[in-house]
C-alpha cells in the first residue's frame, strides 16, 4: 500500500474524479436492476445480457450505419424497450399469471435461461470477437493539475439527466403513479382500475431501456462481446446490494461510492487489492446494513 | 328489500383459492342502488373472499355475477373497477410513499385523461373533507389511522362509482371515528350508491342495513331485512358469530 499518495492533494483530487466518474457508470448500471426489483421483485439475471445487446445495437446503429452517437444510444435504449416489453409479456407475464404468489423462484430461473440464451445467441451470431469505439467524444482537459475527460464528462452528465428524468417520471405523471402505487400495494391498484400486468410490463421495458441504453453510452469502456454483461451483472449486484435492493437513487449514490472505493484502493494498493477491498466492503454492509446503507429498515426486506 | 333495480346480483357463485377446494359455496345475493346490504359472519365464515370473488381477485369456479345489467363474472379487479364498482380492501390500503393528492388521483385512474373531471373530482372530495385539503402534499403513511380511512373512503368516492363494498371499515379505528365511517357509510347509500358492507360492529352493520346475509363456513344460512335480523341480533351473534 502507497498511503505517500495520499498526501498529495492533486493525486486525491485526480483519485477523487476518476471514481466519480467511475462510479456514475456503476450507478447508472444497477438502476435498471434496481427499478425491475423495487417495482416486481424480480431479480433480473438477464441485466448484464441486456447491456450486451445494447452495447451491440450501439456498435451497430453508430459504427455501421453511421448514425451520430446521441442518437445509436438513444435506439440502443428504445430496443432494449421492445425487448423487454416482449420478453415480459410473453414469457414473464404467462409465468406470473400460471404461478401467482410463488412465481419469483421460476422468474429467477428464467432470468438466468435468458442470460445463457442472449450469450449464446450473440456469439453465434457475432463472433468471439469484440466490437467496439475508440472513444465517445474526444479530448480532455486539465483543471488545477487534474485531467478531466470529456467523455466522463459526458456520461456524468448523462447519469444526472438519467436521475432526474426518472425521478420526474416517477413524480409527475400518471404511469410514473401507478407504477410506485403497484410496487406499494399491487391489490389496491388494481382496485383503482390499474392493469398491474402493463405496469410490470412497462416497468421490465423501461428498466432494460435503462441498462441498453447504458450499454451504448459505455461502448467505448465496454466494447461489445458476448459475456461483457458479466461484470456488468456483478457491479450491478454490488451497488444494488450496497444501496439497497429496489432503490434506485440509492443504487446510484452507491455506484458513486463503489467507484471511489475501487479509484483510490486502485491508486494506492497494488494490482488485485481492488477487488479485494470491494469485496470486504459488500461484505460488511451485508453484516452491519443487510437491507443496504439507504434503506430505511435494517434487516432486508 | 327495500329496494327495487338491483345493481349487483350474484347467483350460486363458487370459488376458492384452490381449484378444487370452495371456500364461498353457491351463494346468492343481491344489492340495489341507494341501499346498505349487510354481511356478517364470524372470522373465516367467507365475507371477504366472496367480495374478493365479485371483483375477481378470486377466479370464480361456477355461478354468475351482474353489474348493473352486465354479466361481469371473472372479471379482472381493474376492469370491475373501472366499470364503476370501488373496492375498499380489509386493512389500510394507501399508497404510503405516495402523498393524499397522489392516492386521490389514483382514484380517478379510469378517467385521468379527462382533466376537468379529475380536478372536478379532486375539489369535491376536499370540499367534503377539508384535512385532506390541508394535508394534500403530506405523504399518506405519516397520516393518522383515522385519517387514512378518511383518504380511502374519499378515494373511493372520486369516481362516482354506482357500487361500493367495504371490507371492514371501523377496523382499528377509535369508536369515535369508527361512528363517522359509518355515517359516512350511509351517506353514500342516501346518494343512491348501492352499499356492501362488512365489519365486525354486528349490530351497527344490521342498524344501517336495508338488507343483511349471515355467512358461514361459506354459506349464506341466514337472510332478511336489516329491522328483522336487529331484533335477533344477541342470537345471531351467539349462534353464529
Amino acid at each position: 500500500m502507497n498511503f505517500e499518495l495520499l498526501t498529495y492533494p492533486v493525486v486525491v483530487a485526480q483519485f477523487f474524479v476518476d471514481g466519480l466518474g467511475r462510479g456514475v457508470m456503476y450507478g447508472l448500471m444497477g438502476m435498471g436492476l434496481a427499478l425491475i426489483f423495487g417495482i416486481m421483485g424480480l431479480i433480473n439475471f438477464a441485466h448484464g445480457a441486456f447491456f450486451m445487446v445494447g452495447t451491440y445495437l450501439m456498435y451497430f446503429v453508430a459504427v455501421q450505419l453511421g448514425v451520430p452517437f446521441p442518437i445509436a444510444i438513444i435506439a440502443a435504449a428504445v430496443g432494449l424497450f421492445c425487448i423487454g416489453a416482449v420478453l415480459e409479456r410473453t414469457l414473464i407475464s404467462p409465468l406470473r399469471k400460471r404461478m401467482g404468489e410463488n412465481w419469483l423462484v421460476d422468474g429467477y430461473v428464467m432470468t438466468i435461461g435468458l442470460l445463457i440464451m442472449l450469450e449464446n445467441l450473440a456469439l453465434i451470431v457475432m463472433g468471439p470477437r469484440d466490437h467496439g469505439i475508440a472513444r465517445l467524444v474526444e479530448g480532455r482537459t486539465m483543471i488545477s493539475g487534474i485531467i478531466v475527460t470529456y467523455e466522463r464528462v459526458v456520461v456524468f452528465v448523462v447519469a444526472i439527466l438519467v436521475v432526474l428524468g426518472l425521478a420526474a417520471f416517477m413524480r409527475y405523471t400518471n404511469i410514473g403513479r401507478a407504477i410506485r402505487a403497484t410496487s406499494e400495494h399491487p391489490d389496491a391498484a388494481m382496485a383503482m382500475g390499474i392493469d398491474i400486468r402493463k405496469i410490470y410490463t412497462i416497468t421490465f421495458a423501461l428498466g432494460s431501456a435503462l441498462i441498453g441504453g447504458v450499454g451504448g453510452l459505455l461502448l467505448s469502456t465496454y466494447p461489445a462481446f458476448p459475456t461483457i454483461g458479466s461484470d456488468v451483472l456483478l457491479k450491478s449486484f454490488i451497488v444494488v446490494i450496497v444501496g439497497g435492493l429496489g432503490n434506485v437513487w440509492a443504487a446510484m449514490v452507491a455506484g458513486i461510492l463503489l467507484g471511489l472505493i475501487e479509484s483510490y484502493a486502485q491508486g494506492i494498493a497494488a494490482s488485485g487489492w481492488q477487488n479485494s477491498i470491494i469485496a470486504a466492503v459488500v461484505v460488511a454492509v451485508l453484516v452491519f446494513r443487510p437491507a443496504g446503507l439507504f434503506s430505511k429498515s435494517v434487516s432486508r426486506p | 328489500m327495500t329496494n327495487t333495480q338491483p345493481c349487483l346480483v350474484v347467483e350460486d357463485l363458487r370459488s376458492g383459492y384452490e381449484r378444487d377446494v370452495a371456500v364461498i359455496k353457491d351463494v346468492s345475493m343481491q344489492a340495489a342502488r341507494g341501499s346498505v346490504t349487510g354481511l356478517i359472519g364470524a372470522n373465516g365464515a367467507g365475507k371477504s373472499s366472496f367480495l374478493k370473488s365479485v371483483l375477481g381477485y378470486l377466479k370464480p369456479q361456477s355461478g354468475k355475477v351482474s353489474f348493473e345489467g352486465e354479466e361481469i363474472t371473472g372479471f379482472r379487479p381493474d376492469v370491475s373497477c373501472s366499470l364503476g364498482i370501488a373496492y375498499l380492501m380489509e386493512g389500510h390500503s394507501v399508497f404510503p410513499s405516495l402523498s393524499v393528492e397522489e392516492n386521490l388521483l389514483l382514484g380517478m385512474w379510469p378517467w385521468r385523461h379527462d382533466r376537468n373531471r379529475v380536478r372536478a373530482a379532486l375539489e369535491r372530495a376536499y370540499d367534503r373533507a377539508p384535512v385532506l385539503m390541508e394535508r394534500r402534499q403530506t405523504t399518506s403513511g405519516l397520516l393518522s389511522g383515522g385519517q387514512q380511512r378518511i383518504l380511502e373512503l374519499e378515494r373511493l368516492y372520486m369516481t362516482d362509482p354506482s357500487l361500493i363494498l367495504l371490507d371492514e371499515p371501523s377496523l382499528g379505528l377509535a369508536p369515535k371515528l369508527a361512528a363517522e365511517t359509518f355515517e359516512r357509510v350511509e351517506s353514500f347509500s342516501k346518494e343512491g350508491i348501492a352499499v356492501v358492507l362488512i365489519d365486525q360492529n354486528v349490530r351497527r352493520v344490521l342498524e344501517i342495513s336495508d338488507y343483511a346475509y349471515v355467512f358461514q363456513l361459506g354459506e349464506v344460512i341466514l337472510e332478511g331485512t336489516g329491522t328483522s335480523l336487529s331484533k335477533d341480533v344477541g342470537n345471531i351473534v351467539k349462534e353464529f358469530i
